[in-house]
């Protein structure tokens, strides 16, 4: 490999190994202690492993490098326009100019092509900006459960003072807001009653729909798929539609404000789409493996009950998960039917029970809200693929 | 001249691990059609990905024509591309299709009519489209699929499918072509056909092309020269009759030829033979030759001649299993031994512990 | 097609439709009387005077349907279903083709980076709802924290984010998209990988760039999958009511009120079945459309 070592990228990481001695040279002087020492420190360690990892042509190290470049470039800019140039600040502006300038020389001079060459001749640019974008949205989309941990364990006194700055704990942490979910509200009794109408509905379900996903998949030839097709379709019915007249026949049926309303009502809206996803399972069995079972004496029945339903089993599991986090979802339905504190979903008693008149207890609140999220996120995201695969109609394979 | 050249090209895709192509030094001339022959794992498919900029090298240079293009992207190495499965964009019309890189490459540039007056915009556009339009019809035309031309991918058949990627391929008149096992996905009779088609098509516009296949049959039909690559190395070069007569290694050997060649281990060399040069040993007239007793074992009749499988007996070739093919005119019983003999230019000889070919030597059999 | 006929009717043969009938008809049964009987139902109340507490029932016609009709609510209610429903959609349609295009390539990390962006999805909807409410408060809002300390905002004049019905709308259409963009993403990202990789491969061969390769051919191959990520984030924004309900409540000045949530306000808590029957009624022809839409995309991809 005759590819020099270009001068320039020594230059850049001496640049960012002196950048990081003085970074971690002042925090030992100056700021020993406190966050915004570990900040600093976090800081020189980060430009330390950079300027390494650049002289030694690691590829990520040129990649961050470029982040932490455009990340200035485009902060620099936003403050020039937006700050500086609107309050008329002309130095500001200017020191501001310099750096989008030296940032932008910077990025222009990793991206010549003997820096390029010597990195693997590919541009950085791809893989920097994929980065960011990922970086922007998971920052985005993940940061209100960051907000729900941190204020969780914040101490009134901090959550409530706006001088404060947000998003450090400015006071020692606490457990005060668990300690009122748990012993002063009804909390563990709307987790108790979630799960355990989440049990029945996943029972109800399973009962109905696995029988129904493989006659329609295996039984009924041609039609059973249009009749398929149509259940699915029930399943774009929303509740916002069908709760007005549920809440009579809930009514005439003496159910109101009992759980038992909700037992009889969710597996309307976990059904469909059950059978539908079963229906892919079933499908995706090769029907020689039920037809040797046959020819060795199971009826076709039992060859579904001991043969069918073991080999399916992920697709049951899914089934399961699918029904509970849909109860755990759902709140149109028990808005409407349950009316005692004591008798809630989990989904409605956090927004509407734990508010005492105008008064919020946000600690409690988002403490409620994040461990009731996480348990149901996390198995939720195990079964992605499946549940994908049902939303999507067959729409893939196309 | 060179127009495709590959230097010490070598291809790693996982750090530690064997490479997929290892030290590849290769030069392919002007018009000329090359094959890369080898079986599957064999790094042939990767040489080619990097040839077309799909794949970055770990390390070496890719020549095309005076330039080296290793830091080019596919679409500015102006090179054409047909893929085992076609990758035909379905939602475009065949029509679509075709003019898809003259559209992407931007390559119809009209900037004055006929008579050199410069256009406005609108009428820059339709000019271009007229162009294209002709650009397509011709191509198609060169490959028969001109009545094709509103269709869908999914409404046209396997050999239709291959003819519209090869008018997509040459529409935009490329300086190389590079055909990825493009008859894999048809059917044996099909495959036949499409073959001359794609060599007839090959002499008529004469663009440098590298094909990529591990069907020797084809490499043999086809190739001005074959490149057989096996574990990512180049085990031999040249032209179909060098490679299938005078094989470089005992790969080669075996892999060339259908059934394989004949190899005996001998001492310190392997000699091998053809299984049509091990014929009856009293039909070898006018040449030296080397005789054996060979025991048959099955016998194939497919037509129009022998495939005899067997063993050889007596000496120090006992036991060893060869296969003959011979023409009929003669009948072997099963079980039976009769005098085989190879004359003697036909014998090769490769290295015991390189495998490579080696100079001819003396055989003591007895 | 030859195939596709055979095996049709090799499943005929094996067909055993009593069996079959009696092991679906259970389920069917149950959505008949569960989704069959309440949508009959809906309709009929619509067209009566039928009230929480009272058994008595009268067939009144059209008079449900006029009175909403001149009721400026509904109007606003109409107009804010459709206009949250379109943007929320154009904004998801956006993020999560940006996203599924930068989650594609697997990398390290990549399974970590999709939980985070999933959770907004498969966490309880009126749960993560509750967590915005606080993100926007009036006086503690992190956002205007942030815009404070970036001297953006003046800290006296503060902006109301559920307050002013500008911001309020915002609010919603932004929660919706934060809830929506993860599921989008993911059925994308399934789009998107089954395109075999020597299509891009081949335009890029062809010449064709970046945007041309994305907008004229993955995004054309995707149709049918994008159409599916539409049509569902359409249904889940426009028959929500979660939302807006923890939110604002419809507020400020039904600024915000979608028909949803109007159904619900007359249905239930003002008691009026019939008033609720009727608005909800307004949300059929939209389910009717995007099941015929669905319909077709089905029937699309099973000819190709």
């Amino acid at each position: 490999m005759a590819n020099r070592h270009p001068l320039g990228l020594k230059l850049v990481s001496g640049l960012l190994a002196v950048l990081a001695v003085f970074l971690l040279a002042t925090t030992a002087r100056y700021h020993a202690a406190g966050v915004m020492g570990l900040m600093r420190l976090a800081g020189g360690l980060l430009l330390a492993v950079l300027a390494i990892g650049l002289w030694k042509l690691w590829n990520w190290a040129r990649t961050f490098v470029f982040l932490l470049l455009t990340i200035d470039v485009l902060s620099n800019l936003a403050a020039l326009f937006l700050y500086a140039l609107r309050q008329a600040k002309h130095r500001l502006a200017l020191e501001l100019i310099v750096q989008i300038g030296i940032g932008v020389l910077l990025l222009w001079y990793l991206q010549r092509p003997q820096v390029r060459k010597v990195f693997g001749g590919q541009s950085a640019w791809p893989s920097t900006v994929k980065t960011l974008v990922l970086g922007i949205f998971t920052v985005l989309l993940g940061f209100p459960f960051y907000w729900m941990a941190i204020a969780s364990f914040k101490q009134n006194l901090d959550l409530y003072a706006t001088e404060n700055n947000p998003f450090i704990f400015n006071l020692p942490p606490t457990l005060d807001h668990l300690r009122f979910l748990f012993n002063e509200t009804h909390y563990v009794q709307w987790l108790a009653n979630t799960a355990l109408v989440g049990v029945l509905v996943v029972g109800i379900t399973l009962a109905l729909a696995l029988p129904a996903a493989y006659s329609l998949a295996r039984l009924t030839g041609r039609w059973g798929e249009r009749l398929g097709i149509g259940i699915f379709l029930t399943y774009l019915i929303p509740p916002t539609l069908l709760f007005i007249p549920l809440s009579r026949i809930i009514a005439i049926l003496k159910l109101q404000d009992s759980m038992w309303a909700l037992v009889l009502v969710y597996p309307s809206i976990t059904i469909p789409f059950s059978i539908w996803l079963l229906m892919g399972f079933f499908k995706s069995i090769p029907k020689e493996l039920e037809d040797a079972a046959m020819v060795d004496g199971l009826t076709r029945f039992g060859a579904f009950v001991k043969l069918v339903i073991p080999i399916s089993l992920s697709g049951i599991l899914t089934v399961v998960i699918f029904t509970f986090t849909l109860v755990t979802q759902e709140f149109v339905y028990s808005l409407t039917f349950i009316s005692s504190e004591s008798k809630q979903m989990i989904g409605v008693g956090i927004p509407i029970f734990l508010v005492r008149g105008d008064v919020y207890y946000w600690g409690a609140l988002m403490a409620a809200c994040l461990i009731a999220s996480l348990p149901i996120a996390f198995l939720y995201n195990l079964f992605l693929d499946r549940f994908i695969a049902g939303f999507t109609v067959g729409a893939v394979k196309g | 001249m060179a127009i495709v050249q590959v230097r010490d090209l070598t291809k790693v895709f996982k750090e530690g691990e064997l490479g997929a192509v290892n030290n590849v030094n290769l030069e392919i001339r002007e018009g000329e059609f090359l094959v890369f022959l080898g079986p599957s794992g064999s790094g042939k498919t990767t040489l080619l990905r990097m040839i077309a900029g799909l794949e970055q090298p770990t390390s070496g240079e890719i020549m095309i024509g005076d330039r080296v293009v290793n830091d080019l992207s596919p679409r500015e190495r102006r090179i054409a591309m047909v893929f085992q499965s076609y990758a035909l964009y379905p939602h475009l019309t065949v029509y679509r299709n075709i003019a898809f890189p003259l559209r992407a490459q931007k390559s119809i540039r009209v900037e004055t009519s006929e008579d050199g007056k410069p256009l406005g915009f609108f009428e820059r556009i339709s000019a271009r489209r007229k162009v294209e339009r002709e650009k397509v019809e011709w191509a198609a035309s060169l490959l028969g699929i001109g009545g094709l031309l509103q269709r869908k991918p999914r409404e046209l058949s396997g050999g239709e499918r291959q003819r519209v990627a090869l008018a997509r391929a040459i529409v935009r008149e490329p300086s190389v072509f590079l055909l990825d096992e493009p008859l894999s996905n048809l059917d044996a009779k099909l495959r036949l056909s499409a073959r001359e088609e794609l060599e007839r098509f090959h002499r008529r516009v004469g663009t440098t092309t590298i094909y990529v296949t591990h069907d020797q049959v084809e490499a043999m039909a086809m190739g001005d020269r074959i490149v057989v690559l096996n574990k990512g190395v180049v085990r031999q070069f040249g032209t179909p009759t060098e490679v299938y007569d005078d094989p470089a290694d005992t790969f080669v050997a075996t892999f060339l030829g259908s059934p394989p060649m004949n190899l005996i281990e001998n001492g310190d060399v392997i000699v091998g033979f053809r299984p049509e040069h091990f014929r009856v040993a009293e039909d070898i007239k006018d040449t030296a030759k080397v005789v054996f007793n060979f025991k048959v074992e099955n016998a194939e009749y497919l037509g129009a001649e022998y495939i005899l499988s067997g063993t050889l007996v007596g000496g120090r070739a006992e036991g060893k299993k060869v296969i003959a093919r011979l023409l009929l005119g003669h009948s072997f019983e099963v079980g039976k031994t009769y005098q085989f003999g190879v004359p003697s230019q036909h014998l090769k000889f490769f290295d015991r512990t390189t495998e490579k070919k080696t100079t001819p030597g003396t055989l003591s059999w007895q | 097609m030859a195939i596709k006929q055979g095996k049709i009717k090799s499943i005929g043969a094996a067909q055993s439709p009593w069996l079959g009938a009696a092991m679906f008809s259970p389920a069917i049964l149950y959505i008949v009387l569960l989704i069959g009987a309440p949508f009959v139902l809906a309709i009929y109340y619509a067209f009566s005077d039928a009230r929480i507490g009272s058994t008595d029932l009268h067939f009144v016609g059209l008079e449900n349907f006029r009175s909403i009709l001149q009721s400026p609510s509904f109007r606003k209610a109409v107009q804010n279903s459709i206009i949250f429903t379109v943007v929320a959609q154009v904004i998801v349609m956006v993020c999560s083709n940006i996203l599924s295009i930068a989650l594609e390539k697997p990398f390290r990390a990549r399974g970590l980076v999709r939980f985070l962006i999933l959770l907004s999805w498969v966490a309880p909807v009126s749960l993560g709802t509750i967590g915005w409410k606080w993100i926007l408060d009036s006086i503690y809002s992190v956002i205007t924290w942030l815009l404070v300390w970036l001297r953006i905002v003046n800290p006296f004049d503060t902006p109301m984010w559920l307050g002013e019905p500008k911001l309020a709308m915002a609010s919603v259409i932004l929660v919706h998209c934060w809830r929506l963009i993860p599921f989008s993403t993911v059925i994308l990202l399934a789009g998107r990988t089954a395109i075999p990789k020597e299509i891009p491969e081949a335009a890029s061969i062809d010449g064709a760039g970046f945007w041309r390769t994305l907008f004229q051919i993955n995004l054309p191959m995707m149709t049918p999958i994008l159409s599916v990520a539409v049509l569902f984030g359409t249904i889940f924004t426009f028959t929500d009511m979660t939302v807006v309900y923890i939110l604002t409540n419809g507020g400020p000045y039904d600024s915000t009120q979608t028909l949803p949530l109007l159904a619900f306000t007359q249905g239930i808590q003002a008691s009026d079945l019939a008033a609720g029957a009727a608005i909800s009624i307004f949300l059929v022809p939209v389910l009717v459309l995007i099941a015929w839409l669905m319909l077709q995309v089905a029937h699309r991809t099973e000819v190709s």
